[in-house]
């Protein structure tokens, strides 16, 4: 599958100033690109865009030829936001958090590093990294074919990050997930993706 | 002698909160932490997320929260910081660079909150001077704080602090959400400070960063302190001695990507003794018992067994028993 | 039991106060009958030890009277502050939810039904259904959801806007699956506390407007005819009829205000460490 972003522009309705100016970017199955731009590029909004959030000014995401809204309630695109604590309901207990996604499978559960015991807690009592950890596994459902991450381990620490990246890098691979990495780090984009788009205004 | 700028002995912070229905429980956040700070020092005090840190820069600042109890000993200058020191010299002589934006009144334009209601030809020349130096020229004065960047906050948020001169600077996690561009300058200004003979506590969870510009290396495991180094430390593998701070350093991307399985414990669910040993590969029994903070020609760390890392694979114990 | 902490004092005083509603009640419903009893060898009797609230011009006992009002008047505010909730619940959230066009419809509900003073407004549904027990119920009712439903409501686009809630409907959860499983959990606490801190309102509405003769039969032994009976006789040096029914009264309204409190306490998560 190949997921595709045309000519995309965007702007904020509150303010004039243009976001993003006729983006392009291609990502194929199995392939993990990163994205690197300068700040106040709007890379987040380029991710909601590409996971149906947000609708473009102009141009179109398609997914196989197929606009985004035609493969039915479930997004096969995916997006892991940068703030886990923001991503999940403070008033639901975690596993409900699994239970979302589209038939998580144990092996991504565990794969994770998510222990049983935090599925009975509420949000408040997990740090941002293990919040994180189940974000990603909602987001690792049956139907998801391509996963965008962004900049989702910005705010966690060494271990952690390299703890779900060499996980991210195996289930993707083996399900042929097409990955897309906003990061501002280089060393990880370098350490993570096939290849590197850097975008300019 | 005056002792250091900033020395925090054996501080504990604890929380009392409501578990279910009617009982509290207390959660002890902070343990036993060490961290002293000298003029002109940069000192690094890295810990994960949610782990509790911005605890040490409130707990400095006498800003902790009613629910929330501390003890250990804290000294500014060799003498004891009471709660009514930290009045007076908080905003003057000790400056907190706050996490958050907001932070900020929102219904006041950036000059005056920098000059902090103050007036005078002479505060608006200095305020000017400052938000100068930080690239902020007089056009961002009339702005108010939503018209701003995130970075052009931190730096306004800077400015505000250093327009007083303090003699110590506690920034608490002034990176996230900044572009590596804007973090790297954010940092570099903190290292201006003190290279100018401010002493700057930098509370981050981003330790590639703080290596960039710190002096020296505190690194944080389940609230307590399992490592204090020199940054350079950092360079080789060989010259960190904890076990926790190795690992970091293979997770970097740039030597190797590796990690250790497991997570940072729960503040209640924590192991007795080293609070590193479930996940450690060369726990030994006495590891479940007291673990004291050693000194090392480096800095401090607590481990039982740094010696082996430091020194070889010869247990000192053994050695010493050798030698009798 | 020994008390540790703020929430077991405060779980105390609710238990306390919901003993003292529920035996108010339970007594005025009990003694109904014997409350309108007349006796003309004892009228206007001030308090003395068998009658410690004194009696009426009709020689009835004031105290099983004040309390038969006051268990009146629980009834009906339990009832009409239920009624008013459950408006303000599916009104609320269905402005939030149901898209711009019902947003509309509902909030100038809400803001028409605010712009009319209250009691002239409950006046007139009353009257209009005929007065009496019904009347006051649909009047209490149809008047006082709007401030908890205009409050669900800014609660529900405040969640409307958050990330879980998008990142729900990117999974394909429907709006109907979103609300219950997302916002419920939040709206659950406003709701009880909303509820239970309209009972005092519903209360004092009713012997308000039963006071000024829109409201309940003057047969009824509510507290709104014992204090407006009183009024002719107050002139004349009675001051017990209006003084321990006028006490009474304040004294059960602050008990729902400490129930309220007290949940709102319990409930709301953002409480954890208080």
């Amino acid at each position: 599958m190949i997921l595709e972003a045309k000519t995309i522009s965007f702007r904020y309705d509150n303010g004039n100033r243009q976001i993003l100016n006729q983006v392009s970017l291609s990502v194929g199955s199995g392939e993990r690109v990163g994205l690197s731009a300068p700040s106040g590029f709007g890379k987040t909004t380029f991710c909601k865009i590409l996971a149906g959030y947000e609708r473009p000014d102009a141009g179109e995401v398609l997914l196989d030829g197929r606009p985004l809204g035609s493969y039915g309630p479930y997004c096969p695109v995916q997006m892991v936001w940068q703030h886990p604590e923001l991503s999940v309901n403070p008033r639901r207990r975690m596993k409900t958090v699994l239970a979302e996604g589209d038939h998580i499978p144990e092996r991504v559960i565990r794969g994770l590093g998510i222990e049983k015991d935090w599925e009975n807690r509420f949000p408040g009592e997990l740090s941002g990294g293990e919040l994180q950890r189940f974000c990603i596994a909602r987001a690792l459902g049956e139907r998801t074919r391509f996963l965008l991450a962004d900049e989702i381990s910005t705010m966690l620490d060494l271990i952690t990050q390299s703890q779900i990246w060499n996980f991210l890098l195996e289930e993707t691979a083996a399900r042929g997930i097409g990955l897309l990495v906003v990061s501002h780090a280089d060393g990880l984009l370098k350490q993570v993706c096939t290849r590197v788009e850097r975008l300019d205004r | 002698m005056e002792g250091h700028l900033l020395e925090v002995r054996g501080l504990s912070i604890s929380f009392t909160q409501y578990e279910k229905g009617l009982h509290q429980t207390e959660l002890p956040v902070i343990r036993d932490l060490n961290v002293t700070v000298d003029r002109g020092e940069l000192v690094a005090v890295i810990g994960s997320s949610g782990s509790g840190k911005s605890l040490l820069a409130h707990a400095v600042m006498g800003l902790l929260p009613y629910n929330a109890s501390s003890s250990g000993e804290m000294l500014y200058q060799g003498e004891p910081l009471t709660e009514s020191r930290k009045r007076e010299l908080r905003g003057r002589n000790i400056v907190l660079v706050p996490q958050s934006v907001s932070y900020l009144d929102p219904l006041m334009q950036v000059g005056e909150q920098v000059r902090k209601g103050k007036k005078g030809p002479a505060i608006l020349e200095k305020c000017r001077r400052v938000l100068g130096s930080y690239g902020l020229g007089p056009e961002t004065e009339p702005l108010y704080p939503f018209q701003l960047s995130g970075g052009m906050t931190r730096r306004v948020l800077i400015s505000t602090a250093v327009m007083e001169e303090p003699e110590l600077v506690i920034a608490d996690e002034p990176t996230p959400g900044l572009h590596l561009e804007a973090a790297r300058r954010v940092l570099g200004h903190f290292r201006e400070m003190a290279e100018q003979g401010a002493g700057v506590l930098l509370i981050t969870h981003d330790l590639e960063l703080a290596l960039q510009v710190a002096d020296r290396v505190v690194v944080l495991y389940a609230g307590t302190a399992i490592e204090e180094t020199d940054s350079r430390s950092f360079s080789r593998e060989e010259t960190l001695y904890h076990p926790y701070t190795r690992a970091l350093y293979r997770a970097m991307p740039e030597h190797g990507f590796s990690s250790v399985p497991g997570n940072q414990p729960y503040v209640k669910e924590l192991p007795s003794g080293c609070p590193y040993r479930p996940r450690c590969e060369r726990a030994k029994g006495e590891c479940a018992g007291a673990v004291p903070f050693e000194r090392t020609d480096r800095g401090g760390v607590r481990c039982l067994r740094w010696r082996e890392w430091a020194f070889g694979q010869e247990e000192p114990s053994l050695r010493e028993e050798a030698a009798l | 039991m020994k008390i540790r902490n703020r929430r077991q004092r405060m779980a105390v005083l609710m238990a306390v106060s919901l003993f003292l509603l529920v035996l108010v009640t339970a007594a005025g419903w009990a003694f109904g009958e014997t409350a309108s009893a007349t006796d003309f060898s004892r009228k206007n009797l001030a308090p003395c030890l068998s009658y410690p609230f004194g009696t009426d011009f009709m020689g009835r006992d004031m105290l099983l009277r004040t309390v038969a009002g006051l268990s009146s008047s629980i009834r009906l505010g339990i009832l009409t502050a239920a009624v008013s909730a459950v408006i303000a619940f599916i009104l609320g959230l269905a402005a939030a939810v149901l898209g711009k066009a019902a947003d509309g419809v509902i909030s100038g509900m809400i803001d028409l039904v605010m712009g009319i003073p209250h009691i002239l407004l409950l006046i007139l549904i009353s009257y209009a259904c005929g007065k009496g027990f019904w009347g006051v119920v649909v009047g209490i009712s149809l008047t006082h959801w709007t401030s908890l439903a205009r409050l669900i409501r800014g609660e529900v686009l405040q969640l409307k806007e958050s990330n879980y809630v998008k990142i729900a409907a990117r999974l394909g959860h429907g709006k109907l699956k979103v609300a219950f499983f997302h916002m419920t959990p939040h709206l659950l606490p406003q709701l009880v506390t909303g509820l239970v801190l309209m009972f005092p309102h519903a209360i004092l509405h009713e012997a308000s407007i039963t006071f000024l003769g829109f409201g309940l039969p003057p047969e009824e032994p509510a507290i709104g005819i014992i204090l407006s009976e009183s009024m002719k006789y107050l002139v004349m040096g009675k001051w017990w009829l209006a003084l321990f029914p006028g006490l009474l009264l304040a004294g059960v309204v602050l008990l729902f205000h400490f129930l309220g409190e007290g949940l709102l306490l319990l409930l709301d998560p953002e409480n954890a460490h208080r």
